[in-house]
């Protein structure tokens, strides 16, 4: 715990700046511990990133094929998923790092991006083999996934 | 005949005011008087790494106690340094803390004045080293205390 003393400003010698120093850099490593500890707003973006990746997949391989029902039924695992992650998110987060809510809607956008793309790319190809759409899917959670997770550097 | 706006004058630039105020170079000018209290610096460092911590969180990696973590928040906050939103999670309070802008840049400035201040008296000790001279490590707070001394 730092010391609770103030200092006086006009009487402040070099051994209170050192103590003072000393404080400001204690309080941000406590700051960089608590950040560091943040596990839940990675975790959401890796979870949201496989989820968008995986209803790319579904749009592409069941949907087409399901019945209306069924169509519906999946949009609506999607949409559950999501306000489940977001829900949990909003719950349990105790600590937003730094540049953390920027990169994660940078995140979000490209990766919407690249859905949206691919997903207009499947209706307008035959092509359904695995080869190009595990590697598309792939491509829309990376953005989000990989943004939501890093760190800033500070 | 030049027209001056009220309250103006014109100073030549060959015959400087000599009775003008000396402009504060030292850096103690720019401490920030809040943060020369530990405890609020190192709140205002911690918040800094981060853009939102929980009262809870802070409270307890800074090891102090509920009341006062409030107090030191409310001289923040009144002085625009951090940012107090309150909220509810189901039937529980939840209190989010971050730093402003404005403490951030406050921070930084008030740690450069530190700096300033340590490498000042660095710069003495070695130019008394150097033999440059005994009472050059006079104390700052000294200076600080009078300083119209050096008019």
């Amino acid at each position: 715990m730092p010391p609770t003393e103030q200092f006086q400003p006009q009487h402040l010698t070099p051994s209170d700046a050192r103590a003072l120093i000393a404080a400001a850099e204690s309080g941000a490593a406590q700051g960089d511990a608590i950040s560091a500890r943040a596990w839940l707003a990675p975790a959401l973006s890796i979870f949201l990133g496989a989820l968008m990746g995986a209803f790319l997949l579904a749009g592409v391989y069941l949907l087409p094929v399901a019945t209306a029902p069924e169509a519906a039924l999946i949009s609506a695992g999607y949409a559950a998923g999501i306000l489940l992650v977001v829900g949990a998110y909003n719950l349990g987060r105790r600590v937003v790092t730094r540049g953390w809510v920027e990169r994660y809607s940078k995140g979000v956008a490209i990766s919407s991006g690249v859905f949206f793309v691919a997903l207009a790319l499947s209706f307008l190809v035959g092509e359904r083999s695995l080869v190009l759409w595990v590697p598309l899917a792939i491509a829309v959670a990376l953005p989000v996934a990989i943004l939501g997770t890093r760190r800033s550097r500070s | 005949m030049t027209s001056h706006a009220p309250g103006t004058a014109t100073v030549p630039a060959t015959s400087p005011d000599v009775n003008a105020p000396t402009p504060a170079t030292h850096p103690r000018h720019r401490i920030d008087d809040l943060l020369t209290a530990p405890i609020r610096l190192s709140i205002v460092a911690a918040l800094s790494r981060a853009d939102e911590i929980e009262f809870r969180i802070l409270r307890d990696s800074i090891e102090i106690s509920d009341s006062a973590l409030s107090k030191q928040l409310a001289a923040l906050e009144q002085a625009s340094y951090v940012t107090v939103r309150k909220g509810y999670l189901g039937k529980r309070p939840r209190t989010w803390l971050s730093v402003t802008a404005e403490g951030r840049g406050a921070l930084r400035r008030h740690l450069a004045a530190l700096t300033a201040i340590v490498e000042g008296e660095d710069a003495r000790d070695g130019d008394l080293d150097a033999g440059a001279g005994a009472g050059a490590t006079a104390h700052i707070h000294t200076a600080a205390s009078t300083p119209s001394a050096s008019r």
